[in-house]
């Protein structure tokens, strides 16, 4: 499934690696980056959601990328970041972390640099996707974090694995 | 399912809805809502769905249109909800529907109609903010004034009526600045039904009624502006407007002399009629001054005793003067507290009445209280300045007809008896043991008596003068701090938000202060540190109690909702309240409305004899007793209700548990698991939603928003003795006592509250039984034992319960027991959501933030149990037989 990128996902980009892929998530989506802390694992839950962690006093889910977009498992390393981000839930804000090998840069992407998600047929949903950013020589993958990190799909999960 | 299966699930939700309902509160009709679209939905293609979706719409619109009718509307409605109800089960049971016609009443109301919508018409300079910001104290203030008036029906207390006019004078004064014309008037009218010598309660509740509805209207909360007000205006005005007097012994001269233009005595003139000019005024001002100024010397003189009866001539003189100045001047706050206090020092003057204590005390209050008026209108004459309403002079004039009375110590005094208790035995008037001693003469227990009580034992006993006793309760009074708090409203989210906060705080403040090489590096500064540590405990504490409320408010619409159903059954009733000032979180508190709401209707209505005759043959008093009582205990909030009435029957209850198959006949019940019966959902499942010992319906409803609110509920009763329900609280939703467990490398928590003991088993005392897995024997029982490593998967952890620990849970009567690799230690925690992603975890009640700073979860007992009996998976575990 291919979309046309509209006008609106121009704009600022955090930047982040997962092994050597490059991806980047909306700025405003961001809430703050953490260095990687004790995680509490929740039982009974899909292994992509590594746990719970405290942020000043509020509890919040982490859930590991890696593990969501299945790649392999990596041990933790000194770069290893909890990407704390907002996302959207029936238009109630929901605050989540996102853990991410390392967090790059904050770079400004024109809607003219960005091209539509790839289709690689479908057997790929690439819908979390909201388009290609070209840096340079380099491609990160917008992500529509609102879409990965769709709570109702980890609702789902966490009963199916009951 | 078929239809009618679900008929009978739908009706009983709606029967204990039903019963819930009240004609003064619209939003208690709100839960029928559902089950009318639930109607409506009825799977089925029999006769029954089809009739029931006609039902369900009707009554939805039905629903719809009460919105916005009126009182009398609504408790016509009621009934023909009632019907409705029993109609339902009657079909549900298979009855004939017979062409719905106990139906019909909702035709007429909905056809009654959409009556009188006024629009509020507040004129656009008025600034929204202030209409909002009134309109939010508005209800309070409305409970407030309902409190005083019910309080000032039953004991004709001089000062809640007293209150109550101030308020009712406040909201008159706030509606005329923010043109809120219906509102003025209303007031207007209740000041003037107030100080009426019968003053019908009554009608003044019903007008507090409507100032509520008319408050959500105007907030936008209701469709339609209440109607009723001329019929409320006459209800009011009906009285006869006469000031309050003790019977005979006045002259007709105490009557005021109404001054031209004035329509009454409560048209509280703040404003003068200004017709004299203002030069004149100003020259009655002066004079006035001089006249307050003499009359301050003559009452000191009096109250240090070195008073001749030529001083208290010579203040009574000027009272004179300053009434008939203030007379001529339509001064008439002034006229009014000037005439009063003058019959009071006439009466002092002819030795009628003793010219101390309280009295003195009330002629200074009248002095300050003129003093006040003359500042008024002296910036009035000097600046122009609109002079504002006073309420204090409505009190005061009660206040010195009391004295006039004699019993100054009700209208006076409002310390309360421990206050007044505390000043004499500081002042060392009596001891403590005498005051018990003098009260236990009159038969009074120290726990029931009020101020007024003690003060009087102890002259009776002798122990004291009356002299000594009044001067002790002066000054009780006067130690008394004021009632008035100033309170801010918060958002609760940025409350939360403190709590949380302070929390991470002293999780932040104990790494700080335990760190041994901070210790070590800061030397002799170290208590710094120390008292670091416990200013941040303390503002955590402080932090956590931000949001306990008093019950008070919850408690007053219990008294409000039996005094009205008292009228409306014709049960006589007495209604005790203590406790109101015990605090809980204030979701609980708003929580556990409805389910008191619901308890104590059952009490009145099921609990007490269906007639004073019934009670009298009993050889009880005729009016019913019914207590409400609120404590904290050892960190949980209990709340009573207990009635004298006839006490639940064991034999019926019996029988219908039996008729409804919630039991094999053979079994041997004790009395708790009897009366526990109620609380099963089903148990109303009668064809006569109002059979005596009903006592069932929507209990079940009621147990389980106590449970959500993490409480119990017990009963005990005595039969002919009457019933007594027990709801023990959580002090607070956010904390809870926990034990830390630990299993492999991972921690849990489990609510103190659910364990009952801990032990290391040894291998005779674990069985295992086919099908049923581990049972542990324990005091001559067998408990079903849990992993907990297996039921969440935790590596490394103990597998042999011998080498372990089993925690021994209980909850909902049953006992399970835990296999856990140790104890951490006990810990309060705030409990914190998981989020809403994780909202439901199986087995898990939440987290909380551990001391260290990490996230521990919260296991759920009941929920673990239902999750390993479902997967079984213990059996496989190769346990010790």
């Amino acid at each position: 499934m291919s979309t046309t990128p509209s006008p609106g996902v121009a704009g600022k980009y955090l930047t982040f690696r997962l092994g050597a892929e490059d991806y980047g998530l909306q700025i405003l989506k961001v809430q703050e980056i953490l260095g990687l802390m004790p995680v509490t694992r929740v039982p009974r839950t899909p292994s992509f959601i590594r746990g719970v962690v405290n942020l000043r006093g509020k509890v919040i889910p982490v859930v590991s990328l890696r593990a969501s977009f299945q790649l392999e498992a990596r041990d933790d390393s000194d770069h290893t970041c909890i990407v704390v981000v907002q996302v959207e839930r029936d238009g109630d804000p929901v605050v989540m972390g996102v853990i991410v090998d390392e967090v790059c840069e904050v770079v400004d992407i024109a809607g003219d640099a960005i091209e539509p998600a790839p289709s690689f047929g479908s057997q790929v949903d690439t819908s979390f996707i909201l388009g290609m950013g070209k840096l340079g020589e380099r491609v990160v993958a917008l992500l529509d974090i609102d879409h990965v990190l769709r709570p109702h799909d980890i609702q789902t999960v966490a009963e199916a694995a009951d | 399912m078929d239809a009618r299966h679900h008929l009978i699930e739908l009706s009983e939700a709606m029967a204990a809805d039903a019963v819930a309902v009240s004609w003064t509160d619209l939003t208690t009709w709100m839960p029928l809502y559902p089950h009318c679209d639930a109607l409506a939905q009825l799977p089925g293609d029999d006769e029954i769905a089809a009739c029931c979706h006609d039902l369900g719409n009707a009554c939805r619109a039905w629903l719809d249109g009460l919105m916005e009718h009126q009182p009398e509307d609504i408790e016509s409605a009621a009934a023909s909800l009632h019907g409705l109800v029993a109609g339902l089960q009657l079909m549900a049971h298979g009855e004939e529907p017979q062409g719905v016609t106990w139906c019909e009443p909702f035709a007429q109301v909905v056809a009654a109609g959409k009556r009188s919508t006024t629009t509020l018409g507040i004129p656009s300079f008025i600034d929204p903010e202030l209409v909002c910001e009134f309109l939010t104290r508005l209800p309070s203030t409305c409970d407030d004034i309902e409190g005083h008036l019910m309080r000032h029906e039953q004991t004709a207390n001089q000062a809640a009526r007293d209150e109550a006019r101030g308020l009712i004078h406040t909201i008159k004064g706030e509606s005329g600045a923010l043109c809120m014309a219906p509102l003025e008037e209303l007031t207007h009218a209740m000041e003037e039904a107030l100080l009426a010598k019968d003053s019908r309660c009554d009608a003044l509740l019903a007008a507090v009624d409507w100032i509520r509805a008319y408050g959500a209207f105007a907030a936008g909360d209701r469709p339609g502006a209440p109607s009723g007000l001329d019929d409320l205006h006459d209800r009011l005005a009906g009285i006869e407007i006469k000031r309050p007097q003790d019977g005979g012994d006045l002259t007709p001269s105490d009557i005021i002399p109404i001054p031209e233009g004035a329509t009454g005595p409560a048209a509280e003139p703040s404003s003068l009629e200004l017709s004299r000019d203002t030069e004149e005024l100003a020259e009655f001002l002066g004079e006035a001054k001089e006249h307050l100024e003499a009359a301050d010397r003559h009452l000191l003189e009096l109250e240090g005793g070195s008073g001749s009866d030529e001083t208290l001539n010579a203040l009574f003189r000027s009272f004179h003067t300053l009434k008939g100045l203030a007379g001529f001047f339509g001064a008439n706050v002034i006229q009014r507290v000037a005439h009063e206090s003058e019959n009071l020092l006439d009466r002092a003057r002819q030795h009628e009445l003793e010219f101390s204590g309280a009295a003195i005390d009330v002629i200074f209050d009248a002095v300050d209280v003129i003093r006040q008026q003359i500042q008024t209108l002296t910036d009035y004459v000097e600046k122009g300045t609109q002079p504002g309403s006073s309420t204090e002079s409505g009190s005061l004039i009660a206040r010195i007809e009391a004295v006039m009375r004699g019993d100054s110590h009700t209208a006076i005094v409002r310390a309360s008896a421990k206050e007044l208790t505390q000043t004499i035995v500081s002042g060392g008037l009596a001891t403590r043991s005498q005051i018990t001693r003098a009260l236990e003469k009159q038969g009074i227990s120290s726990d029931d008596a009020d101020a007024e009580t003690v003060a009087k034992a102890l002259v009776d006993a002798g122990v004291a003068s009356a002299r000594e006793v009044a001067g002790a309760m002066r000054s009780a009074r006067q130690t008394k701090t004021p009632k008035l708090r100033e309170a801010v409203k918060v958002d609760a989210e940025r409350l939360d938000r403190l709590v949380d906060l302070s929390g991470e705080l002293v999780i932040g403040a104990s790494m700080i202060t335990h760190d041994e090489e901070m210790l070590h590096a800061l030397g002799d500064q170290s208590g710094r540190l120390t008292a670091l540590d416990k200013l941040v405990r303390e503002l955590q504490e402080l932090a956590t109690g931000l949001r306990l409320v008093p019950v008070h408010q919850t408690f007053q619409r219990m008294a409000r909702m039996v005094r009205d159903l008292s009228r409306k059954l014709n049960k006589p009733l007495e209604f005790h309240m203590s406790g109101e000032d015990t605090e809980l979180d204030k979701s609980v508190v708003d929580a556990i409305g409805d389910p008191l709401v619901h308890m104590v209707r059952n009490a009145v209505d099921h609990g007490l004899e269906a007639t004073p005759e019934e009670r009298e043959r009993a050889g009880k008093p005729r009016a019913g007793h019914i207590k409400l009582r609120a404590s904290h205990r050892g960190g949980s909030i209990y709340i009573e209700i207990q009635d004298d009435g006839r006490g639940l029957d064991r034999d019926t209850i019996l029988a219908k548990a039996r008729a409804n198959n919630m039991l094999s006949d053979d079994s041997e019940l004790a009395d708790r698991e009897v009366w526990n019966l109620i609380f099963e959902p089903g148990f109303s499942t009668a064809k006569n939603v109002s059979e005596v010992s009903g006592r069932g319906v929507g209990m079940d409803v009621v147990r389980r928003s106590i449970q959500s609110l993490r409480g119990q509920v017990d009963i005990t009763s005595t039969p002919g003795h009457g019933t007594l329900f027990t709801i023990r609280l959580p002090l607070t939703m956010a904390v809870i006592d926990g034990m830390v467990v630990g299993t492999g490398t991972e921690r849990y928590i489990i609510p103190t509250l659910s364990i009952v003991s801990s032990l290391r088993p040894k291998p005779e005392d674990i069985s295992s039984v086919t099908g049923r897995g581990e049972m542990l024997r324990w005091h001559e029982s067998l408990i079903p034992v849990f992993r907990l490593h297996e039921l969440f998967d935790i590596p490394g952890a103990i597998v042999d319960p011998c080498q372990g620990l089993i925690v021994i849970a209980e909850s909902e009567d049953q006992r399970y027991g835990l296999l856990v690799d140790e104890l951490l230690g006990q810990q309060q925690v705030v409990i914190k959501s998981l989020g809403a992603a994780l909202r439901k975890q199986p087995g898990l009640s939440g987290g909380a933030i551990l001391p260290d700073g990490n996230v521990g979860l919260i296991v759920d007992i009941i929920e673990l149990a239902h999750l390993a009996t479902r997967s079984q998976r213990h059996i496989a575990a190769g346990a010790p037989a």
